[in-house]
């Protein structure tokens, strides 16, 4: 069966929502060992080490990077489907 | 022979041991004199010292005195001698066994008796009421009918003889009673049968001789015990260090005192003053209040307690040391120090001097306690420290006048609001003053009745045309009556449409009055006239006044229609009529124009009448005419434009916080800031609400030049909060609202990394700051990545465009100068470098971007 090109944009989009809500669903699990992480470096302290002020800002940047990925994702599903 | 020896020795010992002189004895000897209290070197802190001493006396004698010795008088003496060794007496009696016998002797005889273990005292020696014997004798050494040694002699006293002092007899000793014939013709013996009598203390001896028929002539002696031991206590005063010792005599003669001596010192240390209050500076007081004085005194033999305050010594009663004392004292005008003192029982006095502060001492406030409604009362308070006074009458602030210290505020007392009102003054709107009472009394103005009878006013009735006298009716008159300046004012009513003669007024308080009287007149045949007269001042001098009518035949109606300049109908105009009647000058007519611009009186034709017209902001006009017509038009000259006020003139508002979004779960000072150069606030307020309304903080403020209110506030989880805010000037009031919204900050936001980019950074992460804060680090690394991103995403994405390429660069400095990533040179005050170049990009991509469009 073909799919004409409206069908494939839905699809696409379709698709790409999808993966998008079920990257966010995941944040809540990630959440908590992010909150495990930083207890564990003491990021709140600034007087770490600056190995571990690094870690903590890897840590910190997880969720952004994490959400960023998943829109890129939503995104790219639908710039790909509208090609 | 070595048995006799032996008991010689014995005998010498016991005679050695027996009348050994004590000497200097301490514990632990047989005899001994002890020490009890106080101890050696022991630091009295009372005049009066207890000594306590024990004596201890061994060898078959018993104790005769206990002796303390001080050194009090300069030189050691026998002082303080204790005898009266006491313990209840027992009788011996002979018992009232038959046997007694008396003989015809020629020298006395008595009973024989021996003590038993102890040593006692005979005190008395009773006899049988028949008996004549004159006198009774203790002695021992019996030889026919004498002693070798007698101890005592007492003289019968009825039946009893009584020893001076009792007679001190040795345990285990043999002894004998013996009484004098008396006057008989032979002498008695008294001695028990052939049986021995034995009694607690004492046992009798049965004696020789036959039996006879006078019997039980003495029959009992009273004894009591010997003390060995006691312990005594002296309570003397002293002055100063006192040695001290003691000493005991026994029965034998034999004395001792203690081997050493003691010394009691007396108390030379200053009782400690610790004052709590007032010191320092304490928030308020008025002169007259009082103040309170808490003082802590730490000496175990306190005395005495007092302070000098304005040169007068005043007593603290009771005074504990240890604790904190509390008296009230009351506080006099330049008097903010005195000096507390205390001493001990020895003298030792110390002394404090402290002074203390207010941040607001109120010297003075003046008003009257009683007042009447409508009387103006001024209130004034003399108080050092404050910058702003608001008087709280009755619950309700008037702001004040200041002149150096003198704060003042006049009000006008309402009406219907009777009784004691509340004075209170709030002193830069953080400290309250003392409350007093102001007493309002009722203000009355009336026609005379037997409540009120002091008359104030007296109207009568004539006629204008030949001042003949006549009765009038009142069909209505309003009488505004004030005490004050008038703005406040009680009205009264009268109407009376029976004619009278006169109508006489009475007021209460008996004091100047202000009447603004308003009366409609008229009798039978005399149209109604207008008594419209403005304030004047009423006293109990009663005030005459007297109407003039005109009678239906003599006059006509005239109106005056009043205009301005601008021909516009004027109303208000305040419009009287005068005329000569009996030589001197007298209203005829008075009215006020109505919103026509008009006013009609009943005038008389046939005479000059001047007729005065007076409007606020016109020139006053004259009329002087003839009324012959029934219209007149007055033009008045002047007036002004009405003035559009501006109730926002100078005025400036400022609420905080200054930005829209506040962070939850933060306490916040939100505050509402009013000023006014021009105009007077007669209040402001702001209130602070939840997003649904509901009231959180409501606030106000009466200074009249504006104020802040503030208040502090925990934002917790709300969304939104909003504040609505006003002013009253001119009675006109203005308002105004604004709201903030709550965010609550996520951790995991990319603004959150930055924020904690921002923070380690400031922690100098990898040496960052190095010497000079950052600076160079910052420069360099904001450098890098300006050009980096716009390189990088220039180049790969093939952007030629330059306001696209400045775009990026301003986005990218912008969020540089947001972490505060763009370092500040220190010459650059006005504004920061991130910030102008914040701008200045901006303005530069907006350039090029409007350079492009029109290209």
């Amino acid at each position: 069966m073909k799919i004409n090109k409206r069908g494939s944009m839905i699809f696409g989009i379709t698709i790409g929502i999808f993966i998008y809500i079920m990257g966010v669903l995941m944040l809540p699990f990630i959440i908590d060992d992010i909150d495990t992480a930083r207890d564990a470096l003491n990021c709140s302290d600034s007087t770490i080490t600056d190995g571990n002020k690094i870690n903590c800002l890897l840590t910190d940047i997880t969720i952004p990077y994490f959400i960023l990925f998943f829109v890129s994702l939503l995104l790219g599903f639908v710039a790909g489907s509208i090609k | 022979m070595k048995r006799l020896l032996f008991l010689v020795a014995c005998i010498m010992i016991l005679g050695l041991v027996s009348s050994s002189v004590w000497g200097s004895i301490g514990s632990g000897d047989d005899s001994e004199i002890i020490f009890n209290s106080p101890a050696d070197a022991n630091i009295t802190l009372t005049l009066d010292v207890v000594f306590n001493c024990s004596a201890n006396v061994t060898g078959g004698s018993i104790l005769k005195n206990m002796s303390l010795y001080t050194n009090q008088s300069g030189t050691w003496e026998a002082k303080n001698t204790t005898t009266s060794f006491s313990s209840d007496y027992v009788v011996q009696a002979l018992t009232t066994e038959a046997g007694y016998l008396t003989q015809a002797q020629t020298g006395r005889y008595g009973s024989r008796f021996t003590t038993k273990t102890d040593a006692i005292q005979i005190t008395n020696v009773s006899k049988s009421g028949s008996s004549t014997a004159t006198t009774a004798y203790i002695c021992s050494g019996e030889t026919g009918t004498t002693c070798a040694e007698t101890f005592g002699t007492a003289t019968f006293v009825g039946n009893l003889a009584t020893f001076t002092s009792p007679i001190d007899l040795n345990a285990s000793t043999t002894y004998k009673v013996v009484a004098d014939k008396g006057g008989a013709s032979y002498n008695r013996v008294y001695k028990t049968r052939s049986s021995v009598v034995d009694n607690t203390l004492l046992s009798w001896i049965s004696a020789e001789g036959g039996y006879t028929n006078e019997m039980g002539q003495i029959f009992e002696m009273y004894a009591k015990l010997g003390i060995e031991s006691s312990t005594e206590t002296w309570t003397r005063r002293i002055s100063e260090s006192t040695l001290w010792a003691c000493g005991a005599c026994d029965s034998d003669g034999d004395c001792g005192f203690t081997v050493t001596n003691r010394t009691v010192y007396v108390d030379t240390t200053l009782p400690q003053i610790t004052v709590q209050s007032p010191s320092g500076t304490t928030d308020y007081n008025y002169i007259g209040g009082n103040e309170t004085l808490n003082v802590t005194f730490d000496d175990n033999g306190l005395d005495m307690c007092w302070y000098n305050y304005n040169g007068t010594n005043i007593t603290i009663d009771g005074c504990l040391t240890g604790t904190s004392n509390s008296t009230n004292f009351t506080l006099e005008s330049d008097n903010t120090n005195m000096t507390i003192y205390s001493n001990d029982s020895f003298g030792n006095e110390n002394s404090t001097f402290i002074n203390w502060t207010y941040t607001y001492l109120e010297n003075n406030r003046t008003y009257n306690t009683t007042s009447y409604e409508t009387a103006g009362e001024t209130f004034s308070i003399n108080v050092e420290g404050a910058s702003s006074v608001t008087l709280l009458y009755n619950g309700t602030s008037y702001t004040t006048t200041k002149s150096g210290n003198d704060f003042t505020r006049t009000l006008q007392m309402p009406i219907g609001k009777l009784g004691n009102h509340k004075i209170i003054f709030s002193l830069d709107e953080t400290q309250s003053s003392y409350t007093s009472y102001q007493n309002v009394l009722e203000v009355m103005f009336t026609l005379c009745n037997s409540n009120y009878t002091t008359k104030f006013l007296n109207i009568s009735f004539k006629d204008e045309t030949n001042s003949s006298a006549l009765t009038a009716s009142i069909p209505t008159s309003t009488f505004n009556y004030y005490l004050g300046d008038g703005t406040v004012y009680k009205t009264y009513t009268y109407i009376n449409n029976t004619e009278n003669t006169n109508y006489e007024f009475c007021a209460s308080p008996n004091r100047a009055l202000y009447v603004d009287e308003l009366i409609q007149y008229k009798s039978s045949g005399y149209p109604q006239r207008i008594y419209d007269q403005s304030a004047i001042s009423l006293s109990n001098t009663i005030t005459n006044t007297i109407l003039y009518l005109l009678s239906s035949i003599d006059g006509i109606y005239v109106t005056f229609q009043v205009y301005s300049g601008q021909s516009a109908a004027l109303e208000g105009v305040e419009v009287t009529s005068t005329r000569i009647i009996d030589g001197s000058t007298s209203i005829v007519a008075q009215g006020t124009t109505d919103a026509a611009g008009s006013v009609t009186f009943w005038l008389s034709p046939d005479f000059s009448h001047i007729n005065t017209f007076v409007l606020t902001g016109y020139e006053t006009t004259i009329l002087s005419i003839f009324p012959t017509q029934s219209l007149y038009t007055v033009t008045m000259g002047g007036g002004t434009a009405s003035t559009i006020i501006d109730n926002a003139e100078g005025v400036t508002t400022t609420t905080s916080p200054s930005t829209t979004f506040l962070d939850a779960n933060t306490f916040y000072t939100f505050n509402y800031t009013i000023s006014s150069s021009t105009l007077t606030l007669s209040e402001y307020g702001m209130n602070l609400t939840y997003d649904n309304g509901t009231v959180i903080s409501l606030q106000t403020g009466s200074i009249s030049t504006g104020g802040t209110l503030d208040f502090s506030f925990n934002t917790s989880n709300n969304t939104k909060l909003q504040m609505s805010y006003y002013y009253i000037t001119n009675s006109t009031k203005i308002n105004g609202s604004t709201y903030w919204l709550i965010i609550e900050t996520n951790n995991y936001s990319i603004y959150h990394f930055f924020t904690r980019i921002s923070t380690f950074i400031s922690a100098n992460i990898f040496g960052i700051l190095g010497d000079d804060d950052g600076y160079f680090a910052k420069a360099m690394i904001s450098i890098l990545i300006i050009i980096m991103v716009t390189g990088v995403i220039s180049s790969r994405y093939g952007l030629g465009s330059e306001a696209a390429v400045t775009g990026i660069m301003f986005g990218i400095v912008f969020m540089l100068n947001l972490f505060d990533m763009i370092p500040n040179p220190d010459f650059l005050t006005l504004i920061s470098l991130g910030d102008f170049l914040v701008v200045f990009i901006a303005l530069l991509a907006i350039g090029l971007i409007i350079k492009e469009e029109t290209r």
